[in-house]
C-alpha cells in the first residue's frame, strides 16, 4: 500500500519503482496506491502522467491514511495475504528492497 | 474537677490561625477550580476543535493539528471530525489517534502512569504547605497540653521561642527541617522521572524522532547563527547537513543566507525546491514572493504577488506575510486601505517592537492621507 501525492517530488522520482514492482508480481501480488493530501483530481493526473495500471483508491477523509499512521508521502506498507503489516517504508522505496524483505519474510 | 485549658490568648490566636489556614485553603481550592474549570464544549464543531487544540502535529515542531499547515495535520483534523460525528467519546479518539500515532501526539498529561505526576504533585504540594503552616502555627499546642499533663504550667506563659534557649532538644524544628527536605526529595524526583518520561523535545526536534535528532540540532544551530548575523558558519552548518537530509527547512535557511548576501537567484531556486516538495509551504511562498515583488520585472512581480497571496490564504500566524503583502498594496499598488488591513494583521501578529512601532506609524499615515 503506497501513500503519494501529485505534489510530492521523491514520489514521483519513486513511482518507476512501483511501476517495476507492479510488473514483476503481476500474479503474486497487489498493489495499492492511496492519496494522501492530496486531491482525486491531482491523483488521477498523476497516474496519467507517470503511468500505472494498479487500483488507485481515494481516501477523502483520510481514514486510510490515519489508520495506517501515514506522516508524510511517500511511505508505503508491505502486508502480508492474512492481513499483517509486515513492514513499513518511510520515503522511497525500490522495487528490489520490497523484493528483499519479502524474501526476508517468507523466509523465516 | 475540670482538666487544665489552654489560656484564652492561646486559644483567640488558635482560632485565628485556623480562620486564615481556612481561608487560604478555600482561596487556593477556588483559584485552582477557576483556572481549570473550562465549560463543556456546546457544540460538535467546538468539541472537535479542542481535540484538534489537544492533539499535536506529529511532524511539525510543537504545532497542535489545529495550526498546522502539514498534509498530516489535515489528515488527522479530517478523522478527529469524521470521529466526532459518529459520537466517539473524547477518550476514545484520543486513544486512537495515539495508537496510530505515538502517545505523544496528546498534548496533554496522561492521568496515569508517571505523567499523573504533573497532576499529583501540585496537590501533595499544597498539602505539604498546608502541613508546615499548621506546624509553623500551632508551635505551642502539643508543649501546652504536655505541660498541663505535669501540672500548673508556667510554659505557657512562656515567651515564643522560649524553648529554645533552654538548652532541650528541638524536635520541631527537626520535623520542620525534614519535612522540608522530605518534600524538596520528592519534588526533584517527580520532576526528573517526569521529564525522562515526557522526553526532552529541544526547539526544532519532532515529537516522534523520526527525524534525525542530530539534524534536526544543525537546524537549530543555523538557525540560531543566521539571527545573529553569523553568516559564514551558519553555512557551514549546513553545508555539514547537505547530502545527508532533505529537509525544507534546511533549504529556507540556506534561501535567507542566498537573500542576505545578494544571490536572489539561488534564493529563489532553493525556494522551489521546497515547493516542489510541499507547494503550500507558507515560510517558502512568503520568502518567495518577497524576493520576486522587488525584482524590476512586471511578470515577476506579479509570480511575486501570488506567491504572497498564496501564503497568506492559509491565515498564517506568522506576520511575515502580512507585512510583505501591505507593502506591495500600499508601495506598488496604491492600494491603501488594503495596505491597512494587512498592516492591522500584522500587527495582530505579535511584530517585534521596532517593527510594531514602524508599522502602527504608517498605518496611521496613510489613514489620515485616506482621510484628507
Amino acid at each position: 500500500v503506497n501513500f503519494f501525492a501529485s505534489w510530492c517530488a521523491p514520489c514521483r522520482r519513486e513511482h518507476p519503482e512501483l511501476v517495476e514492482w507492479s510488473g514483476r508480481h503481476r500474479y503474486d501480488g497487489r498493489l495499492v496506491s492511496v492519496p494522501f493530501g492530496d486531491t482525486d483530481e491531482g491523483a488521477i493526473g498523476f497516474f496519467d502522467e507517470f503511468g500505472g495500471d494498479w487500483p488507485l483508491l481515494s481516501d477523502a477523509d483520510a481514514r486510510w491514511a490515519v489508520a495506517f499512521g501515514v506522516l508524510r508521502p511517500p511511505e508505503s506498507f508491505l502486508v502480508a495475504p492474512g492481513g499483517t503489516v509486515v513492514a513499513r517504508w518511510q520515503g522511497r522505496i525500490t522495487a528490489d528492497e520490497v523484493d528483499r524483505v519479502i524474501a526476508a519474510a517468507t523466509s523465516a | 474537677m475540670t482538666g487544665p485549658a489552654a489560656a484564652p490568648g492561646l486559644r483567640s490566636r488558635r482560632t485565628l490561625a485556623i480562620a486564615w489556614l481556612v481561608v487560604a485553603a478555600v482561596a487556593a481550592v477556588a483559584s485552582v477550580a477557576a483556572i481549570t474549570a473550562t465549560p463543556p464544549p456546546a457544540t460538535e464543531a467546538a468539541r472537535a476543535a479542542e481535540l484538534k487544540k489537544d492533539t499535536l502535529c506529529p511532524v511539525c515542531d510543537g504545532q497542535n493539528v489545529l495550526e498546522s499547515n502539514a498534509p498530516v495535520a489535515a489528515a488527522i483534523r479530517r478523522q478527529i471530525d469524521d470521529l466526532v460525528s459518529e459520537d466517539r467519546d473524547d477518550d476514545e479518539i484520543r486513544a486512537y489517534l495515539a495508537r496510530q500515532y505515538g502517545e505523544d501526539v496528546n498534548a496533554l498529561p496522561p492521568s496515569g502512569g508517571v505523567g499523573a505526576l504533573v497532576w499529583v504533585v501540585p496537590v501533595v504540594g499544597f498539602a505539604a504547605a498546608a502541613t508546615m503552616v499548621k506546624i509553623r502555627l500551632f508551635p505551642r499546642r502539643r508543649r501546652t497540653r504536655r505541660a498541663g499533663r505535669a501540672g500548673p504550667q508556667p510554659a505557657a506563659a512562656d515567651p515564643p521561642g522560649a524553648a529554645e534557649h533552654d538548652g532541650a532538644p528541638r524536635p520541631r524544628r527537626t520535623r520542620a527541617v525534614a519535612t522540608v527536605a522530605v518534600v524538596a526529595v520528592v519534588a526533584v524526583a517527580a520532576g526528573v522521572a517526569l521529564a525522562r518520561s515526557a522526553g526532552l523535545a529541544r526547539p526544532g526536534e519532532t515529537i516522534t524522532g523520526e527525524i534525525d535528532r542530530s539534524a534536526r540540532s544543525l537546524l537549530f544551530d543555523a538557525e540560531n547563527l543566521l539571527a545573529q548575523g553569523e553568516n559564514d558558519q551558519a553555512r557551514a552548518v549546513l553545508d555539514e547537513l547537505a547530502g545527508r537530509h532533505d529537509l525544507p527547512e534546511a533549504l529556507i535557511i540556506s534561501a535567507r543566507l542566498h537573500e542576505r548576501e545578494g544571490e536572489v537567484l539561488s534564493a529563489l531556486t532553493e525556494l522551489d525546491a521546497v515547493l516542489r516538495d510541499d507547494p503550500n509551504h507558507v515560510e517558502a511562498l512568503t520568502l518567495r514572493g518577497w524576493l520576486l515583488v522587488r525584482l524590476p520585472d512586471d511578470e515577476l512581480v506579479a509570480a511575486g504577488i501570488a506567491s504572497l497571496d498564496a501564503a497568506l490564504s492559509q491565515t498564517p500566524d506568522g506576520f511575515d506575510a502580512w507585512v510583505f503583502r501591505g507593502y506591495v498594496a500600499r508601495v506598488i499598488e496604491g492600494d491603501l486601505p488594503r495596505a491597512v488591513e494587512l498592516y492591522e494583521a500584522a500587527l495582530e501578529r505579535n511584530p517585534p517592537p521596532a517593527m510594531r512601532a514602524q508599522l502602527t506609524e504608517l498605518v496611521a499615515q496613510m489613514r489620515a492621507e485616506g482621510e484628507r
